[in-house]
């Protein structure tokens, strides 16, 4: 029991709610009915419970794929613009072949979709070997570029007419991943992102290759001592965190929207990066800490429909996290293991 | 004249952004300092009336705001590229939060008097910022324990000189100077709007490595960046869909960042 407390996303908790309960005391006229609906709020019906399971599953994928891009000791700024990727590739396929729907239809658009945000960040990883363009820069230069060019498809060639939010029209029926928890939205999405969070972090954990990911990761020239061919690792790294979040971008498309809405990234990049780094060294606890996101987002929302608490009130606490996340001081005092 | 209005944000913020470089981090909040300076000036002004005294608090809260942000992360031993990034994102809440209490909207807040602003003075500081850069840098106490700072900072304890001073200081400068391009902003439009910074933070920051870390350079990278600006400006004019024009400052940024590498590449 003792042990549960010292964990670091435990601590980490308890050091936001505090800042975070002052917020509401100070933003909303009713603090403690606020407070109660923030808390309560998400968990009160099947149908929030869903959805807020529903929205953890983009953000699930996002923050793997920072983290992954984190443990092979770069940074990827260009989560927005990836996610944005994967999912006007998958919604401007899925109309664009409406007419030619076959068995492998669906599997295409998605090796498409995911491949192509791979590459977006595979650029980054080649620019930062060969030219030594900084990969922080060049990711998030090349994902404001194709948030723009995804923009364009979107409102463009792609609009649908007559609709008062810009969006492209709805995917076909046969393609929507199934509901698995009625009446919310809850998709399959969410099992798909589990599974995948999974996997990887069986991956990393247990075969040769996770741990030269791990190693190259923590110490270049040791890797490099070792015979172990770290610049690949690197290239690996930010590959593979692009894909991640072409396959956020692809959920949001297929169990989230059925369409692509202009932002329809909201965020996701952004979070995911912080919710990577709340969830420290493990990759399994990217389920749990992405899950707390996701219950702030509910219950930020929750707080705005019972009293006038805005809807910001979840980016102010996340940012407060962060401070508190990055802290090694506070690594320093509590934590024997460290978070990173 | 429109070639210098669209220069000097940058100018200012990355030269803000310059003096956190030398200090040995980065302030990554750039946008966010903007959209705060702007949000702060339009919103007292409005509020007060006054538009000095909408200028002088706006600056004042940016200050204590910088203090706490490089404090707060020195002291935490936290790591500045996501405290920075914590800040960003605190700020465009605390923005949104703070315009629905005051004017009970999110978007748009105009300000009513139809008083245009002479915004010539900022564009005149914003073209001597970089010379006086290099003055400070060079010929004062203040810039050359700054740039030690950003060396070692073993050196400036041994001197008995306070190391955290010269960081969070660092990290004020960037704020001021951001806060004063989105004052500009601010007093361009005569409102605030959301995303009033519209990603100039962050070119800012490119620029920032883009002119290799010096004030010239930097001066040089605002040159180019505001031509690709004005040329986009210009195509939108002509027949070329609004969004790929858009998205042609950061690829030529990009592509600009490739040159420039090369060719210290081969100077290597």
């Amino acid at each position: 029991m003792n042990k549960i407390f010292k964990h670091p996303v435990i601590i980490i908790i308890i050091l936001t709610i505090v800042p975070s309960a002052l917020l509401i005391l100070i933003l909303s006229s009713n603090p403690i009915l606020s407070f109660y609906a923030f808390v309560t709020g998400p968990f009160s019906n099947v149908y929030s419970f869903g959805n807020m399971l529903n929205n953890a599953a983009p953000l699930m994928l996002t923050s793997l794929g920072a983290f992954i891009a984190l443990k092979s000791n770069s940074f990827n700024l260009g989560g927005e613009g990836q996610v944005y990727l994967g999912a006007t590739i998958t919604g401007i396929l899925s109309i664009y072949l409406n007419n030619t729907i076959g068995v492998f239809t669906l599997p295409f658009i998605i090796i498409v979709a995911l491949f192509t945000s791979g590459i977006l960040t595979w650029i980054s990883a080649w620019l930062e070997i060969k030219y030594r363009v900084n990969s922080l820069i060049s990711t998030y230069l090349l994902s404001m570029t194709i948030i723009h060019i995804c923009n364009y498809f979107v409102t463009g060639p792609f609009l649908m007419e007559g609709s008062n939010i810009l969006t492209t029209s709805k995917i076909n029926k046969s393609y929507y991943l199934p509901k698995i928890l009625e009446p919310s939205a809850l998709s399959a999405g969410f099992l798909i992102a589990l599974i995948l969070v999974i996997i990887i972090s069986l991956y990393l954990k247990n075969t040769l290759w996770g741990y030269e990911f791990t190693i190259s990761g923590k110490n270049r020239v040791f890797a490099e001592s070792m015979g172990i061919k770290s610049l690949n690792y690197r290239v690996a790294g930010l590959t593979i965190s692009g894909v991640l979040h072409g396959a956020a971008g692809v959920i949001l498309v297929l169990g989230n929207h059925h369409s692509v809405i202009v932002g329809i990234n909201n965020n996701l990049g952004w979070n995911g990066l912080s919710s990577a780094l709340l969830a420290g060294s493990r990759p399994i606890m990217v389920i749990i800490s992405s899950l707390f996101y996701s219950f702030l987002d509910a219950g930020s929302s929750y707080a705005t429909i019972t009293s006038d608490v805005t809807i910001e009130l979840s980016q102010i606490i996340k940012s407060v996290l962060f401070f508190v996340i990055s802290s090694r001081l506070i690594k320093d005092k509590f934590i024997k293991r460290g978070i990173e | 004249m429109d070639f210098l209005q669209t220069m000097a944000p940058f100018l200012l913020a990355s030269i803000g952004g310059l003096y956190t470089e030398y200090s040995g981090t980065t302030n990554v909040a750039i946008e966010g300092y903007m959209t705060m300076g702007a949000f702060l000036f339009i919103t007292i002004t409005k509020v007060t009336g006054s538009f000095y005294l909408g200028v002088f608090l706006a600056l004042s809260i940016i200050t204590v705001l910088g203090f706490l942000h490089g404090f707060l992360t020195i002291k935490l031993k936290a790591n500045p590229i996501i405290t920075g990034l914590a800040v960003n994102m605190g700020f465009f809440g605390i923005i949104s939060a703070l315009a629905y209490k005051i004017f009970r909207t999110k978007g748009v807040i105009l300000l009513e008097n139809s008083r245009e602003f002479d915004t010539n003075s900022i564009i005149l500081l914003s073209l001597l910022i970089p010379f006086l850069t290099i003055f400070i840098m060079k010929h004062t106490r203040f810039g050359l324990r700054l740039k030690v700072r950003g060396l070692s900072k073993k050196t400036l304890i041994y001197s008995n000189i306070n190391p955290d001073f010269y960081r969070t200081t660092a990290v004020i400068v960037s704020g001021l100077f951001s806060g004063i391009a989105g004052i500009f902003l601010g007093m361009e439009l005569r409102s605030f709007i959301p995303n009033i910074s519209a990603g100039r933070g962050w070119i800012s920051l490119v620029i920032i490595y883009l002119g290799r870390k010096n004030p010239i350079g930097i001066l040089l990278g605002c040159i180019l960046f505001s031509v690709t600006q004005m040329l986009s400006n210009f195509g939108q004019s002509q027949d070329i869909p609004s969004d790929l024009i858009l998205a042609s400052p950061y690829i030529f940024t990009l592509i600009a960042l490739i040159l420039t590498s090369k060719s210290q590449k081969q100077r290597d």
